[in-house]
């Protein structure tokens, strides 16, 4: 099913009672089994869009809809969300944790059980079902995460920033790795993120937004079948989308890990 | 963030208002008998005429003395011990469960035995004050001194620090916020536990004049007496809150 | 890690001497109280030596009044444990469902907390006399607060993220206590429940040392004003080894019912005796 965002606009109101413009009207269409990326300078609303879409926060004006049904509440059965610090609960395990969405909706517990530890081993964490979240690494939890959010089957899964707390070693491996579960998953995928890299190698199509108030400012397309092989990244066509993005974003390639650091 | 502020206090005044509004009410229409609940304003008299005596003064002085007194005598002792038993392990190890026995003492129950073998003057009360307030100070002192991060040790080595600059520069700066906590903790037994003793027994403070006025049925004086406790030990607290709080601590 | 010939531990050894060393203190303790009173150091009206409060430990639990002492002791600590700590978790439930009621609130009962609560033991026997009720009451007044302020520790130790979590992946009212608010607030709550049997204990103590007719307290005054300072000993002696058993007790429990939260595992205290 297609995700529309329409004429979406996002106020705040600030604990003194401020009135801040976060977002405003963007538009934004997601087709099924699409990859979209969203990136942009820190603070110009990508969370804010993302929780939207996910029925986290009722827009204040627009709309948000999943196959013409508008979304004003979380459904993770039909988008699912990964957070950028995993958010596992400590006091449940591994399995337990990736069937919390299921034992939330009320499935028995033999089934969710099987149907989580199926989900670890997909991301290669059935070795590990039964241990608790401290005993793993950044890697290793975010991998649950993303169990938990898989294991709801959902058409959507929304993730922001999904590798933010990560080095960038673990971070790649398991850039490429997700890309290829969720490409033979078929799921239709919205991810905020502030790597350009990441931003362009995961997706079917790139949005760059813009700052005072969010906007959707540029769209990249990027004409390659997924999943994708690691040599794509020292590929031409890449370097160009890259070279591109970068001018967007005004940041010259030489001050681009400083500012991709500190934003986020 | 103004509009929560407000919304704080008026919760507070309503409490206020609910607690003195229903005290208003079982002394008048309620008909609660003045001997359990004396009428407001016999209390204000009361209060009025108590921190008018001359003698109060001299009450609040020995209650702080004391207090003071006992603070002093905790701390020293609490954080030289606290020190002393965290410079090796084994004395670490030794020491830790003694001191956390000690605190979990019921010391309420040894004040008989103070006021038989110091008297019931001051000194039962500062000693008393003194045990009581030494335990958690000694206690968190030797966590605090005992977990130094090593990091900053390593700097202080990697700097050339002489072992008697690591002790000053890094291990006591460390160890600060913990060793605040459990001064905070002590401090605020010092104040209990002399105010206890001297309601238990003595012949001079706050706590005796509180013991007095109840045990002779001056109800009014009772809750006047009760008020003034409050805000001295409002004051301590305050003093307190200033004396044992680092900058880096926020 | 380096093995001796018994297979331990460098760690274990430390451990196993410094029992030794502890314990030898100990000893030392008891010699040196033996002596001081043998060598007539001391008045022995005003300390006995411990062989004598051992004694003394044995006709107290022959003797009836000393066991009537005890049990009635006993039972307004569980009342005051029973009504204060209900009353605290009643309490901080309602002011934690709201952060508006939780600013509101909280800094005046930290201030109770930190107060020497004895100064309001006169209106409790003013209330209800000098008998066991007053004793108890002023037990669960103790115990109410302490009970309070670590429920709400616990309700703090909530993380936004996790009730996020809760929220995305659809939790039921039911389920998002049970399943994030609960365990995550365990901690506090267990450490509710110990500082509400530990105050409730020592508020009973301190009204009974007050005035009372009968209980531990009582028992105490008694003979400390008689100076027989071997039966108050013993009195003091059978109680602190109890409340500290009580305590080392509590102090492993809390570590095992803490360990998912790894290094990170202290719970909420607000350590104030008293
Ligand atoms: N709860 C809130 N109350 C008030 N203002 C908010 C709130 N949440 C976000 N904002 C403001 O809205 C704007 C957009 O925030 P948002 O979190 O969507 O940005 P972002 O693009 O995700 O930033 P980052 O890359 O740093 O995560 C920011 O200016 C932020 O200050
Ligand atoms: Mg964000």
């Amino acid at each position: 099913m297609t995700l529309t965002v329409k004429d979406l606009s996002v106020t705040y109101e600030t604990a003194s009672g401020r009135k801040v413009l976060a977002v405003a009207d963007v538009n934004i269409t997601v087709q099924v089994g699409e990859f979209v990326s969203l990136i942009g300078p820190s603070g110009c609303g990508k969370s804010t869009v993302l929780h939207c879409m996910g029925g986290m926060l009722r827009p204040s004006a627009g709309s948000v809809a999943v196959g013409g049904e508008e979304i004003r509440d979380p459904r993770p059965e039909r988008a699912a969300f990964i957070f950028q610090d995993y958010s596992l609960f400590p006091w449940k395990s591994v399995v337990d944790n990736a069937a919390i969405g299921l034992r939330f909706a009320g499935m028995p517990k033999a089934e969710r059980r099987a149907r989580a530890l199926k989900e670890l081993e997909l991301v290669g964490l059935g070795h590990v079902a039964d241990s608790y979240p401290a005993e793993l690494s950044g890697g290793m939890q975010q991998r649950v995460a993303i169990s938990r959010a898989l294991a709801m089957e959902p058409e959507i899964l929304l993730m922001d920033e999904p590798f933010g707390a990560l080095d960038e070693q673990s971070r790649r491996r398991l850039g490429i790795e997700m890309s290829r579960v969720l490409t033979d998953t078929g799921k239709t995928v919205v991810m905020v993120t502030h790597s350009l890299d990441e931003a362009i190698f995961w997706a079917d199509r790139v949005l760059v937004m813009g700052k005072g108030p969010g906007r959707i400012i540029e769209e990249l397309v990027v004409p390659e079948p997924r999943p994708r092989r690691p040599e794509f990244m020292t590929d031409r066509r890449f370097d160009a989308l890259r070279a591109k993005l970068f001018s967007l974003l005004e940041v010259s390639p030489a001050e681009e890990p400083v500012a991709v650091r500190s934003a986020g | 963030m103004r509009a929560e502020l407000t919304k704080v206090w008026a919760l507070r005044a309503a409490l206020g208002v609910a607690l003195f509004g229903s005290w208003v009410y079982a002394t008048g229409p309620g008909e609660v008998s003045p001997v359990l609940l004396p009428r407001l304003e016999l209390v204000w008299r009361a209060l009025v005429g108590f921190v008018q005596e001359s003698k109060t003064w001299e009450h609040v002085g020995v209650t702080l003395f004391e207090i003071g007194i006992a603070f002093l005598g905790s701390i020293v002792a609490g954080i030289l011990v606290g020190f002393a038993c965290s410079r090796t392990p084994l004395r670490a190890k030794v020491s830790e469960p003694l001191l956390a026995w000690g605190y979990m003492a019921p010391l309420v129950l040894f004040y008989p035995l103070f006021i038989l073998w110091f008297g019931v003057g001051i000194w039962s009360k500062i000693l008393y004050g003194v045990v009581s307030g030494f335990f958690p100070i000694a206690f968190n002192s030797l966590r605090g001194f005992q977990a130094v991060d090593e990091r900053y040790l390593r700097v202080a080595r990697a700097f050339g620090a002489s072992p008697g600059q690591t002790d000053r520069l890094v291990k006591v700066r460390a160890a600060l916020p913990m060793v605040l906590a459990g001064v905070r903790i002590g401090a605020a037994l010092n104040i209990i536990t002399v105010i206890l003793a001297e309601m238990l027994a003595a012949e001079r403070g706050l706590g005796y004049e509180l013991a007095y006025a109840s045990q002779t049925l001056q109800v009014p004086r009772v809750f006047a007496i009760i008020v003034v406790l409050l805000c001295v030990v409002a004051l301590l607290q305050l003093l307190i809150q200033r004396f044992a709080k680092t900058r880096h601590e926020a | 890690m380096i093995l001796d010939r018994g297979g331990r531990s460098a760690a274990e050894r430390l451990a196993a001497r410094a029992t030794l060393i502890r314990t030898l203190i100990i000893v030392g303790f008891l010699v040196v109280w033996d002596l001081v009173v043998r060598l007539d150091l001391v008045d022995p009206l005003f300390l006995t030596g411990p062989i004598g409060v051992v004694k003394a430990v044995g006709s107290l639990a022959g003797d009836p009044i000393a066991r009537e002492a005890f049990s009635s002791t006993g039972i307004s600590i569980v009342t005051a444990f029973i009504v204060g700590t209900s009353a605290g978790i009643v309490v901080a439930a309602v002011l934690g469902g709201s952060k508006v009621l939780r600013k509101a609130f909280l800094a005046p009962l930290l201030f109770i907390l930190s107060t020497p609560k004895s100064i309001f033991i006169p209106i409790f026997v003013l209330v209800f006399g000098i008998s066991g009720t007053s004793a108890a009451a002023f037990g669960a007044f103790e115990a109410f607060f302490y009970v309070v302020v670590n429920v709400l520790g616990g309700i703090e130790l909530v993380e936004d993220r996790h009730l996020r979590v809760a929220r995305a992946f659809r939790a039921s009212r039911f389920h998002k206590y049970v399943d994030v608010i609960g365990p995550a607030a365990l901690p506090g709550l267990f450490a509710a429940l110990w500082y509400g049997v530990k105050h409730a204990f020592l508020g009973v103590m301190i009204a009974q040392l007050w005035a009372s007719r009968g209980g531990i307290g009582d028992l105490i005054r008694t003979y400390s004003t008689t100076l027989q300072t071997d039966y108050v000993l013993a009195v003091v002696l059978v109680v602190t080894l109890a409340a500290i058993l009580a305590g080392a007790l509590w102090s492993r429990v809390e570590d095992r019912l803490n360990r998912w939260r790894g290094s990170r595992g202290t719970a909420v205290t607000a350590g104030l005796a008293g």
